[in-house]
């Protein structure tokens, strides 16, 4: 579904990532860890298409034949969950959800929104602005925004960020919900829970000198 | 291609541009005191520029244009200035690049909302430039036309200008530096034509003699024809870092 193929992120003198490649089927899931620094955060805006990488390049597509550099010209929906959640302050939760549903062009039924909302402790807050909520309750807005969207590929960077561990049970809920609608991960955490929900493990940073391709999760505990 | 597949790529650009206008405009309404603030700093030069120049001098029309066209100027560049704030400030520049969206929908649905918020802010600053200064030559209709006509002109050039500039510019290092360099050289030109173009059609000499109104009219036309054009095509690479 995407492969890296010899990707290098280089600031300046400094080279961050180099000569990665990997690949990634559709489904599956793909933990990016490392130290701070290592390029992780990086490494998911070049993936969504969002930074250009120093050297080397992603593709997108299954087939190899017909592999396209931009996410967008193969019709496959990516989505974006930054490190920051990302939301209008001033707009309340069901209008922000509406705006990620429009952009991805998807709809949903009011219940099972409202069902999601009580699911994280949010009913009372669909109607108040994004700015009264707490740093956990906007993540977990966003992971509600992240399913009902449904895309295609998910990129999240720190996604139990800010989140407690009724939270952080809600994210792999969420998570475990995408995945059986066959969306395919790609995960930059230091939180071991999300990290071993994980199909496969992406060492960078002092570990990549030990390998460039995802080892799986056995493997990284050698490492 | 077939027929289908286009009409419904057509429509998922236009549902695209009104979803990115409609988000503009609603963040702005909750934060309506922008445009007051625009504006009550545009109201507040023209109130000083009397005084700067002195009541005699200021009674001269060509004088008038001239604090009317910088005050212009000064609102174009503070509305430009913030033309992505509640994207940055949400965060949602990122949500809005990496959803299936057509990335030239974001800067045309943006050349559009800047457009009706410097002619907004034009209408209400010429209303109170007309007052204060008693301009009296603006009074006839065929002049009213005329110079509304400028401003919109100037509004929509400014706007497609200020998208490019920011597109190209904003997540480069030297943007500081970048910005004034690229945006003041080519807003000269619309800032010429739309001087040159009032005091011809309040019966002046336009400000340069070889070119004719026809030339300058035709300036205004195609810079902003341009513009779009640019911010359409060059739209994939916009804001990449």
């Amino acid at each position: 579904m995407i492969s890296c193929e010899s990707i290098s992120i280089q600031f300046g003198s400094e080279v961050v990532v180099e000569n990665l490649s990997f690949s990634l089927q559709k489904g599956s899931s793909l933990a990016l860890i490392g130290p701070n620094g290592c390029g992780k955060t990086s490494l998911l805006k070049i993936l969504a298409g969002l930074a250009r990488p120093s050297h080397g390049q992603v593709l997108y597509g299954t087939d190899t034949k017909n592999n396209h550099e931009n996410p967008l010209q193969k019709n496959l929906s990516c989505l974006y969950l930054s490190a920051l959640p990302a939301f209008f302050l001033d707009q309340s939760c069901l209008e922000n959800l509406n705006l990620y549903l429009s952009c991805y062009n998807k709809t949903y039924h009011i219940d099972y929104a409202r069902e999601l909302f009580s699911k994280a402790g949010l009913s009372k807050k669909m109607n108040s602005p994004v700015r009264t909520l707490s740093t956990g309750q906007k993540r977990k807005l966003t992971l509600i925004c992240a399913v009902l969207t449904l895309p295609d590929l998910l990129l999240a960077d720190e996604p139990s960020l800010g989140l407690d561990k009724n939270g952080v049970t809600f994210c792999l809920e969420i998570f475990n919900k995408l995945k059986e609608n066959n969306v395919s991960f790609i995960i930059a955490s230091h939180d071991d829970v999300i990290v071993k929900w994980c199909s496969d493990v992406l060492p960078l940073g002092s570990f990549s000198s030990q390998t460039r391709n995802a080892v799986p999760k056995k493997l990284m505990a050698i490492l | 291609m077939n027929e289908f597949v286009v009409h419904s790529q057509l429509r998922w650009w236009v549902r695209s541009f009104l979803l990115v206008f409609k988000s503009s405009f609603r963040s702005f309404w909750i934060r309506k005191s922008f445009w007051f603030g625009i504006f009550v700093f545009s109201v507040c030069l023209l109130i000083l520029f009397p005084f700067a120049l002195g009541t005699e001098f200021i009674q001269k029309l060509p004088v008038q244009l001239g604090c009317f066209w910088a005050i212009m100027e000064f609102v174009a560049v503070v509305s430009l200035g913030q033309c992505f704030y509640f994207e940055y400030e949400a965060m949602m520049l990122d949500v809005f690049l990496t959803s299936p969206m057509p990335k030239s929908t974001l800067f045309i649905a943006k050349i559009a909302f800047l457009t009706v918020q410097i002619f907004s802010l034009s209408l209400f600053v010429f209303l109170f430039w007309s007052i204060l200064f008693h301009v009296q030559a603006i009074h006839s209709v065929t002049n009213l036309v005329c110079f509304l006509l400028l401003t919109f002109l100037f509004s929509v050039s400014s706007a497609s200008l200020g998208v490019v500039v920011h597109g190209l510019t904003s997540r480069s290092l030297a943007k500081e530096i970048l910005h004034p360099i690229l945006f003041f050289p080519f807003q000269t030109g619309v800032l010429l034509g739309v001087s040159s173009l009032s005091l011809s059609c309040l019966g002046f000499a336009p400000l340069s003699a070889v070119w004719g109104q026809a030339t300058w009219w035709t300036l205004l036309f195609v810079y902003p024809t341009i513009f779009i054009t640019l911010a359409f095509l060059l739209a994939p690479i916009f804001f990449e870092e």
